[in-house]
C-alpha cells in the first residue's frame, strides 16, 4: 500500500510516518503545496492524507484537482478542529473522511484502514488473524470460522484493537474512538472495563486465544506475536 | 431621586425658609413704618395739647381734629416722652383695640399731670395685614410658577443627556461600530460626550487586542501540542517500557490532551464571539438530544440514570455545530456531575429547553458557573467552559441561561425569545 501524507509540520510527519510504516505501508511525504502536487501528478497513490493549511495552497485544491484527475486514491482529510466549513467542503469535494487535528496515530490508523478497504475491496475485504476473522462490512467477527455474537460496542471496541495490533491503545484514545470527542472528559471508564471484560469472555469461550491484554492500567492493546 | 427633584427639594426648603425671613423683615419693617407715622402724629398731638396749655391754661377734652383720645392723671413727678403700645376697650364694638400711647408730664396751675394721647392703630394693623397676604401670594405663586417652568425647561435641557443615556445602555463592547452620541451645544454635553466617545474607543481598542492574543495565542498553542501529543504517542508504542514509565507516559498524554481541549475551547468562544459560525440551517433540537443521549448510554447506565425525556419536535435556525455544541455540552453536564442512580428531566418545547438533574450541592451559587473556568471542585476533569460556551451561543442568539440549584437538583434552562 501506498500512501502519500501531505502535512507541512515536520516533526509531527515523521511520527505519523513511523507509526503507519510498522503497518507495512509505503509512504511519501510532501512538505507543501507545490512538491505535494508534483507528486500527485506523477505518482499513483492508495490514500492521501492531506493537511489543509499547507505553504503555498490550501489541501482543499488538491482535493479538488486529484478528483478532477479522477484517481483511485482515497482522500483522508487532517485539519484543525472546528473547522467545519473545510469539513463540508472537503467532504463535499469528494474526500473520503476527515480527521480533525490533534487525533491519535490509532485513530488515524483507523481511518485509513477503513478508507482502503472501502476503496481497494469494494468492501469485500476480510480481516484476519490466526483464529480470528473479521468481516467489517457485516460487521461480523469468526472465531475458527464459527461466527461470535458481539454487541455493537464490544465489535467496535474489537476492530479497533485489531487494526492497531501491538500498540497500546490508552483508555482515552478507545474513550474518544468509540464514543466520540467528549467521552475523554468523562469521569470513569469504567465501562470500558466491562466492554474488554465481556469481549475477552466471548472470544476465550469461542477457543480464542487471549490476544487482548491489559497494560498496566494505562490502557490495552491486541497482542500478538511478530 | 431624580436630579430635578432633588434641586426642587433644596430649592423649596431655601424658599420656604426665604419666605419667612421675607414676611418678618416685611412685618418688623412696616410696624416700624407705620409706628414712626403714628408717633410723629403723636408728637404733634402732642404739640397741640402744650400749645392749648400755653394759650387757655387748662386741658383740651378732646381733639377736634382727629380720634386721638386724651387721658389725664394728677401725678407726683414730672415725666419725660414715651412711646408705648397699649389696648382700650371700644363700648361700641365690644372689644379690645389696639392703641398707641405717647405719654408725657405737665405742669399746670402748680400741678403736675401725666398725659396720654392714644391713637387708635386698628386700619394700621389691617394695612400690615393685607401687605403680607399679598406678598405671601406674590411669593407662592413666583415660587411655583418657577418651578413649573424649570420642570419644563430641565426636561429640553437635559434632553441630550438622556440621549448619551440610552446610547451607553445599549453600547456593547463586542459591537463593531463605535460608540456615536448625539450632537449637542451644551457644553457641559459636548465635553461628556467627548470624554465618553474616546473612553470607549480605548476601551474597544483594548478589548479587541485582548481578544486578538486570546485567538492568536490559542492559534500558535496549537501545532506544537499537536506534536507534544502525537510525540507522547508515539513513545508510549516504545517496546520495553516498565509500569513507572507508562504511568508517567499516560499522565503526560493526558495532561496534553486537556491542554488541547483547552485551546479548542478558547478558539471556539472566540469564533462564537466573533459570530464565525454562519450557515444556520433548520434544526430538530429533539433529534440532537436522541442522539446524544444516545452516545452517552454506556455512561448514563455505567452511573444507572433514570432519564425522562419530554420533548416537542420542531425546528429551530442555527448554524448545526452551535447547536450540537450546546445540546452536547447542556446534556454531558447533567450525566458527568450527577450522582450514582441519579435522575436526568429534559423538557423541550417553542419557548424553552430545560434540562434538570440530581446533583450535589455547588460549592458556589450556580450563577457563578456561568462565568469562564469555573468548576465545580478543582480536582475536576472538567475545563470549567462548557456553561460559558453555553452562555455564549446564547447572547449570540438572543436566547437567556437560567441555572439554578434547588432541592438536590441543578437546572439548566435556555429560553428562546425569539422563535
Amino acid at each position: 500500500m501506498k500512501l502519500l501524507l501531505i502535512e507541512d509540520e515536520h516533526v509531527m510527519a515523521q511520527s505519523i510516518i513511523a507509526y503507519l510504516r510498522q503497518d507495512g505501508y509505503l509512504i511519501e511525504h510532501a512538505l507543501n503545496f507545490a512538491t505535494a502536487v508534483q507528486k500527485i501528478e506523477v505518482y499513483e497513490y492508495d490514500c492521501i492524507l492531506v493537511d489543509i493549511m499547507l505553504p503555498g495552497g490550501s489541501g482543499l485544491d488538491l482535493v479538488h484537482s486529484l478528483k478532477k484527475q479522477a484517481s483511485a486514491a482515497g482522500i483522508l482529510i487532517l485539519s484543525a478542529k472546528n473547522a467545519l466549513d473545510d469539513r463540508l467542503t472537503g467532504l463535499e469535494l469528494g474526500a473520503d473522511d476527515y480527521l480533525a487535528k490533534p487525533f491519535h496515530l490509532a485513530e488515524l490508523n483507523a481511518r485509513i484502514k477503513a478508507i482502503l478497504r472501502r476503496r481497494q475491496f469494494a468492501g469485500n475485504a476480510e480481516l484476519s488473524y490466526a483464529e480470528i476473522k473479521i468481516n467489517p462490512d457485516a460487521r461480523q467477527v469468526f472465531v475458527l470460522d464459527k461466527p461470535i455474537d458481539l454487541t455493537r460496542k464490544e465489535y467496535d471496541l474489537l476492530l479497533f484493537l485489531f487494526i492497531n495490533k501491538n500498540r497500546v491503545l490508552t483508555r482515552e484514545t478507545i474513550a474518544e474512538h468509540l464514543w466520540g470527542d467528549d467521552a475523554d472528559q468523562m469521569d470513569s471508564f469504567d465501562f470500558i472495563y466491562s466492554h474488554i471484560k465481556n469481549l475477552r469472555k466471548k472470544l476465550n469461550d469461542h477457543g480464542a486465544n487471549d490476544y487482548v491484554k491489559a497494560v498496566y492500567g494505562v490502557g490495552y492493546k491486541f497482542s500478538v506475536n511478530s | 431621586m431624580k436630579l430635578l427633584t432633588q434641586t426642587n427639594r433644596r430649592y423649596f426648603y431655601i424658599s420656604l425658609i426665604a419666605l419667612v425671613l421675607n414676611t418678618v423683615t416685611l412685618l418688623w419693617g412696616v410696624s416700624k413704618l407705620f409706628d414712626h407715622f403714628v408717633d410723629e402724629r403723636l408728637v404733634q398731638l402732642q404739640a397741640e395739647v402744650l400749645n392749648y396749655v400755653h394759650r387757655y391754661d387748662s386741658l383740651p377734652v378732646f381733639f377736634q381734629s382727629t380720634s386721638a383720645k386724651l387721658l389725664a392723671h394728677r401725678s407726683v413727678a414730672m415725666q419725660g416722652n414715651s412711646f408705648r403700645d397699649t389696648t382700650l376697650f371700644n363700648d361700641i364694638e365690644q372689644e379690645k383695640e389696639p392703641f398707641r400711647c405717647l405719654r408725657f408730664g405737665l405742669r399746670l396751675r402748680d400741678e403736675n399731670y401725666q398725659i396720654d394721647i392714644l391713637q387708635s392703630v386698628v386700619e394700621t394693623e389691617d394695612i400690615v395685614g393685607m401687605v403680607l397676604s399679598l406678598n405671601l401670594i406674590l411669593i407662592l405663586a413666583t415660587v411655583f410658577g418657577l418651578f413649573w417652568a424649570q420642570k419644563k425647561l430641565s426636561a429640553r435641557l437635559w434632553q441630550p443627556f438622556y440621549h448619551t443615556l440610552a446610547s451607553l445602555r445599549s453600547f456593547h463592547l463586542t459591537q463593531k461600530d463605535p460608540l456615536l452620541l448625539a450632537k449637542t451645544t451644551t457644553d457641559e454635553f459636548v465635553e461628556l460626550n467627548a470624554s465618553l466617545e474616546r473612553l470607549s474607543e480605548r476601551v474597544r481598542h483594548d478589548y479587541r487586542s485582548l481578544k486578538r492574543f486570546t485567538e492568536d495565542a490559542s492559534h500558535e498553542i496549537q501545532t506544537p501540542l499537536a506534536v507534544i501529543r502525537i510525540k507522547l504517542d508515539t513513545l508510549l508504542q516504545s517496546a520495553g517500557l516498565n509500569e513507572e514509565q507508562l504511568t508517567h507516559l499516560h499522565n503526560a498524554q493526558r495532561a496534553a490532551a486537556r491542554l488541547s481541549r483547552l485551546q479548542q475551547n478558547l478558539l471556539l468562544l472566540v469564533k462564537i464571539e466573533n459570530s464565525q459560525f454562519r450557515g444556520q440551517e433548520s434544526i430538530s433540537l429533539k433529534q440532537l438530544i436522541a442522539s446524544k443521549l444516545e452516545m452517552l448510554e454506556d455512561f448514563i447506565v455505567s452511573k444507572n440514570l433514570h432519564i425522562s425525556n419530554e420533548c416537542e419536535d420542531f425546528s429551530i435556525l442555527l448554524p448545526p455545530f452551535l447547536a450540537e455544541t450546546l445540546i452536547g455540552n447542556l446534556i454531558s453536564n447533567a450525566v458527568k456531575h450527577n450522582l450514582k442512580g441519579g435522575s436526568i428531566q429534559i423538557q423541550l418545547d417553542k419557548s424553552s429547553l430545560n434540562i434538570c438533574n440530581s446533583s450535589t450541592q455547588p460549592e458556589v451559587p450556580p450563577i457563578e458557573f456561568l462565568a469562564r473556568f469555573r468548576r465545580g471542585d478543582s480536582q475536576s476533569e472538567g475545563l470549567g467552559l462548557g456553561l460559558a460556551i453555553v452562555k455564549e451561543i446564547c447572547d449570540q442568539q438572543g436566547w437567556t441561561l437560567e441555572v439554578k440549584f434547588e432541592n438536590g437538583n441543578w437546572t439548566s434552562i435556555v429560553h428562546f425569545h425569539s422563535i
